[in-house]
């Protein structure tokens, strides 16, 4: 039994609903609305929704002089003509890059091919499905997509002593493309999850166990040996053993064609350049053939969720790999929904991330009313709050302190910079950065980044470390030369620089006093920087 | 050289076994036990039928030699008892027996070339010298900072080695009861968390006596020990390192046994975590083995019988590891052995005498 | 036989419950309340508790020690190996030749020697018996360090009630807490080190430092004031955390050689001795690791080498503590995820072995020299009655004061009890 109950209701409720004539994200208002008769939070600020916009869509927080020019601006729709201008900024492509990096490789490393096939996907806005076709099955012949195969290559690497991670391969190929997280039937059917057949897994250990990471190429690329027999495996619990071809969760087992032993191939290994051959029987290619697909419910299902994760801080299905009929959908018709239009949309993600950005769900505040006041994070009746990952953190401090413009076009052997005044030895390239950033504030390799892990490490880095420290004193153009002119108000430079918004009236009182009335004002301009930078509002995406 | 090797019975007794040697006649196999005794194996049966075993000891009886020309067994336990016996009797009773010849575990043995006296080493970090006659100890000798594992006699001088478990071997004047000369085999060793991983496993001359060669691993870590199997080879007149050879990949881990074959190659076996440990033939001019037996499961110590020809490797039961309860159909808890293979060579029909 | 032959590797319990927490309406791990005791402990027994200052100092040797070549020795026999043993400070007792050092303090400890647990695979075995295998309730529940910081709170230290002092990485290991989120998970001393950027820059002055933190200070109030405050909590106790390190600097200083000589030159050796700094201090719990116990080929050449080392540590630990009369404050256990097989295999090593195993304490609530448990003849089954890691929870909780049997987490509503509530304390263990 592979079907899951509560898609055969939702399916049953689709028939009945009025999509047409209606834009997807009022559908999607209308489905977190009706699923409470409690009451919801109201609209956002302007600067809630400009930094929580900036942030989502372009992984960073507006400079001040952008902050400005949305606040001040009338016109009714400029929060809708803002996602579409953030939607088309080269940032975006950034953003996209880093989050499907975390999310897909979970830390495990970086490649330069891999950022190629994920930089040029979503510049292009290359439909999921075709993404993860290239992922599960990579053509080494095209550029600037052969990268994806690091998906793959990179799990099939050795770390520690541990012998090659198929299992854990089978299980992350579950878990990011379908949502569901079979390690534990690996050795018998699920002890809790009832969907979860210990055949699902060993159906899609069967698509890889006979992969290999290629040694002929200076890319990732991945070979497969001749997969001869079916996969046989024991239970734990169950007597006989059993056997299975490749085969999806709910999909029909590939059958595994019989060769004369020396017939396998239809490109025989190569020993002058070490090329393997290639099978004529490769399952990857029925995995992309079979895995992104319309009919692949759990497909489509697991990339909404998981765009809706990236929107709104949790998933509909949560955690997003334990989608199964006992962890049930917080919003099941509006998944199934989300879902079907997706894949009607051709699977473009720019369009699904549009919508929910344009919902008022999406848009609603953050500030908890009493209304509000203990309103469960599913319930989407408050906006909740996301942490922010290493990426987000150093882009946004870079913006704030105006660092990003001193960031040394060339990177590697130019001489320090003498003049810097905390630390001359610190290395200003993007990559310093990023490294010290990553240090700070991502978790370790294979360790999902979906919940808030504050960390001693993260607030010593903030505290102490000369990385953040150096940025604080004026460079040109910097915010600490901006704000060592000003005479006067350098709470509002301050807060529109770092927060997005403008200073209440006890905080602009708090900030300009304490700086107009400092014996070193520089030194207090630097502090004060500093504090706001090390405040929560700014360390939360809010 | 083009040899085939067939085996045929494998002797198996009902603990687990150590070292099995042939004695100079060859119609005895004889290896020392898990559990305090010397199992004996009748090569003249027809089913290598076990005899009365060489009681007396404690523990692991790793340790022992035969005497060069009578039928004398020296050995020793990991709890430091020596013994002498004459291993032909029916029922073996000790000609000497000496308890705490060394505090604890005694690691190896060696006979003089004249069989008068013998050498003994082992956890205590100490070398001891013993009238074989009576079990006196004539010399202490210490040095090591190590367990030491091995110790052994020149073929040609009456000169003896012992190597430890940091990969230091020392040759010992014992006239002025001193260390006179090392050999280091120190890549034999890796300091991995708190532990000291590997040393020599096994050492043995070339039948000329003019090469010492040093069988170990290059280990990679600690706890469940990975290694690429090595043998090191050391000029005996200048102790210089002349061979640094590679007899397998991680699996194969130690190289656990060497021994020099009649026809002058090198046999070397291994024994692996987690692989399953090879036979091999070792031609030292060519760079593959001239011959290659990797179905036995994790080889623990090789023999060769005095007819030049037999071949016996003491191995263990594969499948034997295994996490948590394994029990049999009435619920007992399941040992382990340690099936001596006995391989001869697989000549084609003609060739028989 | 005293258990059923169904001995399945269970996986992780996180992975089957996750579900069920989420249908009892748990957000995201961070969805706790920070109170110290106030939060999740149930009032009735809240104040019982509060008025102690008990300590843990908790030895994890990773990957499974071997009874045999330890606490249990079987010398002489099929599985024994080839190991003497020796007799101890208590009559009667012995252990394995490789603990001479330990042989002499046997009767400051505790050991059961009739452990009998679950799980044989580290994956499942590791996180099993640090949360004391608790009935499954839909939660991931804490490690023991986490358990002990939460239900103890930080004590007046100022220091991280949990601190993990081991090999390898250092940093904030939040995983440990489970459910109780990621305050309490571990700070982790990794080589010795002091976490990276401990020292203020000395470009900022203490004066300064004051300045800065109480602007950032005003601005999180400003924040908070119309927020839910779940992550902010959790933010600000790291900050305080970090502030707290920054004024105890000198617990990272070069260590004694003296010291370092009765500890040994070892990483368990330098570990333990940090550990003994970080108690006497004042942390709460401190967890000391090892690593590199998983001895499945060449197990007897393994443990020749590793037991003297922790033989070495562990007495001198001891040692130090009872000299300052810290003893009679802290609990010392010293354990791993399981023992191992009697079987020797074919890699002359021992393979995973929950069946039939030993765990030793000694400190605050334990009965010295009380030696109980027994297995049979070889070694293969526990003949006494077996203790589950659940009884051991109860037994440390109560040594700590903490009624095991009446005080519950309260997890969003939801009272939990902190211990399997199938198992109880082992009275012949507690003073």
């Amino acid at each position: 039994m592979k079907s899951q109950p509560f898609i055969t209701v939702v399916l049953f409720l689709l028939s009945s609903l009025p999509l047409f004539g209606q834009e997807f994200y009022e559908v999607i208002d209308q489905q977190i609305e009706q699923s409470t008769t409690e009451a919801f939070a109201g609209q956002s600020t302007d600067s809630e929704f400009l930094r929580r916009i900036y942030l989502d869509l372009i992984g960073q927080i507006p400079t001040a002089d952008e902050a400005r020019k949305f606040l001040s601006n009338t016109a009714i729709d400029k929060r809708s003509l803002l996602i579409d201008q953030l939607l088309q900024d080269p940032r975006y492509t950034r953003r996209m890059t880093e989050f499907f990096n975390v999310m897909l490789m979970e830390r495990r490393g970086e490649d330069p091919n891999w950022q190629l096939f994920l930089s040029s996907s979503f510049k292009n806005n290359v439909p999921w499905n075709q993404m993860v076709k290239q992922m599960v099955s990579p053509d080494t012949k095209e550029k600037n997509t052969r990268g994806a195969a690091y998906f793959l290559t990179k799990r099939l690497e050795k770390y520690g002593q541990n012998p090659t991670d198929f299992p854990g391969l089978a299980r992350d190929i579950g878990r990011m493309f379908l949502g569901m997280d079979l390690a534990c039937a690996q050795c018998h059917d699920h002890l809790f999850i009832d969907d979860y057949k210990q055949a699902d897994f060993q159906g899609l250990f069967a698509f890889i166990n006979n992969s290999f990471i290629r040694r002929d190429t200076d890319y990732p690329a991945i070979g497969m040996n001749p997969v001869k027999v079916k996969l046989e495996f024991n239970s734990v619990f169950a007597e006989g053993t059993f056997s299975t071809g490749p085969k999806l969760p709910g999909m029909d087992e590939i059958p595994v064609p019989e060769f004369v032993t020396g017939e396998e191939f239809s490109i025989p290994p190569n020993k002058d350049t070490k090329a393997p051959g290639i099978p004529k029987f490769n399952p990857l290619d029925y995995l992309a053939r079979q895995l992104p697909t319309e009919s692949n419910q759990s497909f489509n299902v697991n990339a909404v969720n998981r765009i809706w994760f990236l929107m709104m801080g949790r998933g509909i299905v949560q955690p997003l790999d334990l989608h199964h009929s006992d962890n049930p959908p917080s919003h099941p018709e509006l998944l199934q929904l989300m879902g079907q239009q997706l894949s009607e949309h051709n699977y473009d993600i720019k369009w699904l991330i549009r919508q929910i950005a344009l919902s008022k769900t999406y848009q609603r505040t953050g500030v908890v009313n009493p209304s509000v006041a203990n309103a469960k994070h599913q319930q989407y009746r408050v906006y909740a709050e996301k942490p922010m990952s290493a990426e987000q953190l150093m882009w946004s401090m870079l913006t704030a302190t105006g660092q990003l413009s001193h960031i040394p076009r060339e990177p590697a052997d130019s001489e320090p910079d003498t003049d810097q005044p905390l630390d001359d030895r610190i290395d200003q390239t993007l990559e310093g950065i990023r490294a010290d950033f990553l240090a700070a504030y991502a978790n370790p390799p294979r360790e999902p980044e979906t919940e808030f892990a504050p960390s001693v490490r993260g607030a010593l880095f903030i505290l102490n470390g000369p990385r953040v420290l150096s940025w604080l004193s004026p460079r040109p153009g910097n915010l600490a030369e901006l704000l060592n002119q000003q005479a006067d108000n350098y709470a509002e430079t301050l807060y529109l620089s770092i927060l997005s918004r403008k200073p209440t009236s006890e905080e602009a009182k708090q900030f300009n006093q304490y700086i107009s009335s400092h014996s070193n004002q520089a030194k207090a301009i630097e502090q004060a920087i500093w504090a706001l930078l090390a405040s929560n509002e700014f360390s939360i995406n809010h | 050289m083009n040899i085939k090797y067939k085996p045929i019975k494998a002797p198996v007794a009902d603990r687990q076994l150590f070292n099995a040697r042939f004695s100079h006649d060859g119609a005895l196999l004889i290896a020392g036990s898990y559990q305090g005794d010397l199992r004996r194996f009748d090569l003249t049966s027809e089913e290598n039928k076990e005899l009365k075993s060489i009681n007396g000891h404690h523990a692991w009886v790793q340790a022992f030699d035969l005497h060069p020309s009578n039928h004398q067994i020296i050995s020793g336990d990991s709890w430091g008892k020596l013994q002498l016996h004459d291993y032909t009797q029916d029922n073996p009773v000790p000609i000497w027996a000496l308890e705490n010849a060394h505090d604890g575990w005694i690691r190896s043995i060696a006979f003089s070339k004249t069989g008068d006296w013998f050498a003994t080493c082992g956890l205590d970090q100490t070398v001891r010298v013993f009238n074989a006659k009576n079990g006196k100890e004539k010399q202490v000798l210490t040095g090591h900072n190590a367990d030491i594992y091995h110790v052994l006699i020149h073929p040609e001088e009456d000169q003896l080695l012992s190597a430890d478990a940091l990969g230091n071997v020392i040759q010992w004047d014992l006239k002025k009861r001193r260390a006179v000369r090392s050999f280091d085999a120190t890549e034999t060793f890796l300091s991995h968390r708190l532990q000291d991983v590997g040393g020599v496993q096994c050492l043995t001359f070339s039948p000329d006596g003019k090469t010492l060669y040093v069988g170990g691993t290059r280990p990679k870590n600690g706890a469940t020990v990975q290694g690429v199997p090595i043998i090191i080879g050391f000029s005996w007149d200048t102790t210089e390192q002349t061979l640094l050879r590679e007899i397998g990949g991680t699996a194969d881990c130690y190289c656990e046994d060497l021994k020099f074959h009649p026809d002058g190659f090198l046999m070397a076996v291994t024994s692996g975590t987690p692989g399953t440990g090879k036979l091999q033939f070792i031609d030292l001019q060519q760079d593959e083995p001239s011959f290659l037996l990797s179905n036995l499961s994790n080889c623990h110590s090789l023999d060769i019988h005095p007819d030049g020809k037999t071949i016996a490797v003491t191995t263990t039961v594969r499948g034997s590891n295994g996490n948590g309860r394994k029990v049999d159909a009435d619920g007992n808890y399941i040992g382990n052995n340690s099936p001596i293979q006995i391989l001869v060579p697989d000549l084609p029909e003609s060739a028989e005498p | 036989m005293s258990r059923s032959q169904t001995n399945h590797p269970l996986c992780k319990p996180g992975e089957h419950t996750l579900s069920r927490r989420q249908l009892l309406g748990t957000g995201a791990a961070g969805a706790i309340s920070w109170g110290g005791l106030g939060g999740l402990i149930n009032p009735l027994v809240a104040d019982d508790m509060a008025t102690r200052e008990k300590q843990v100092l908790f030895i994890w040797i990773d990957g499974g020690m071997s009874q045999l070549e330890s606490w249990d020795p079987k010398p002489n026999t099929q599985f024994g190996g080839p190991f003497r043993s020796i007799p101890t400070s208590i009559p009667g007792i012995h252990v394995s030749e490789l603990m001479p050092k330990t042989s002499q303090i046997m009767h400051k400890l505790a050991v059961d020697r009739g452990v009998s647990t679950f799980d044989n695979s580290h994956s499942a075995g590791v996180p099993r018996i640090n949360r004391g295998d608790p009935k499954d309730r839909g939660v991931i529940y804490p490690y023991f360090g986490s358990a002990v910081a939460n239900l103890m709170g930080p004590g007046n230290s100022g220091l991280p009630p949990y601190v993990w002092v081991k090999p390898g990485s250092g940093g904030f290991k939040y995983q440990d807490a489970g459910f109780l989120g990621p305050k309490y998970g571990a700070l982790a001393i990794g080589e010795g080190e002091p976490p990276p950027n401990i020292l203020l820059p000395n470009n900022i002055d203490a004066q300064q430092n004051m300045e800065r933190n109480a602007l950032r200070t005003f601005a999180n109030k400003q924040y908070s004031e119309s927020r839910d405050t779940i992550f902010s909590d959790a933010q600000n106790f790291v900050f305080d955390t970090a502030q707290a390190l920054m004024q105890r600097q000198t617990l990272f200083d070069e260590p004694d050689p003296k010291d370092v000589q009765r500890y040994g030159d070892t990483p368990l050796g330098r570990d333990m001795l940090i550990g003994r700094k970080m108690l006497e201090a004042g942390v709460r719990f401190v967890k000391v690791n090892s690593y590199g116990w998983d001895t499945h080929g060449d197990n007897f050449n393994a443990h020749a080498s590793l037991m003297p080392r922790f033989d070495q540590a562990f007495t001198a630990v001891v040692e130090d503590l009872d000299e300052r009369g810290l003893l009679d404050h802290v609990l010392v256990i010293a354990m791993s995820e399981f023992g191992r097989t009697p079987r020797i295999n074919g890699h002359i090593g021992r393979d995973h072995w929950p069946e039939a195993w030993s765990i030793a304490m000694s400190g605050t609530g334990i009965k010295r020299g009380a030696i109980i448990g027994n297995t049979n003849d070889e070694g293969t089954w526990v003949t006494s009655e077996p203790h589950d890691i659940g009884h051991f929870f109860h037994t440390w909780f109560n040594a700590l004061g903490i009624d095991s049997e009446h005080t519950e987490y309260i997890n969003d509503g939801q009272p939990l009890p902190i211990a399997n509530d199938d198992c109880s304390p082992i009275r012949e263990l507690l003073s």
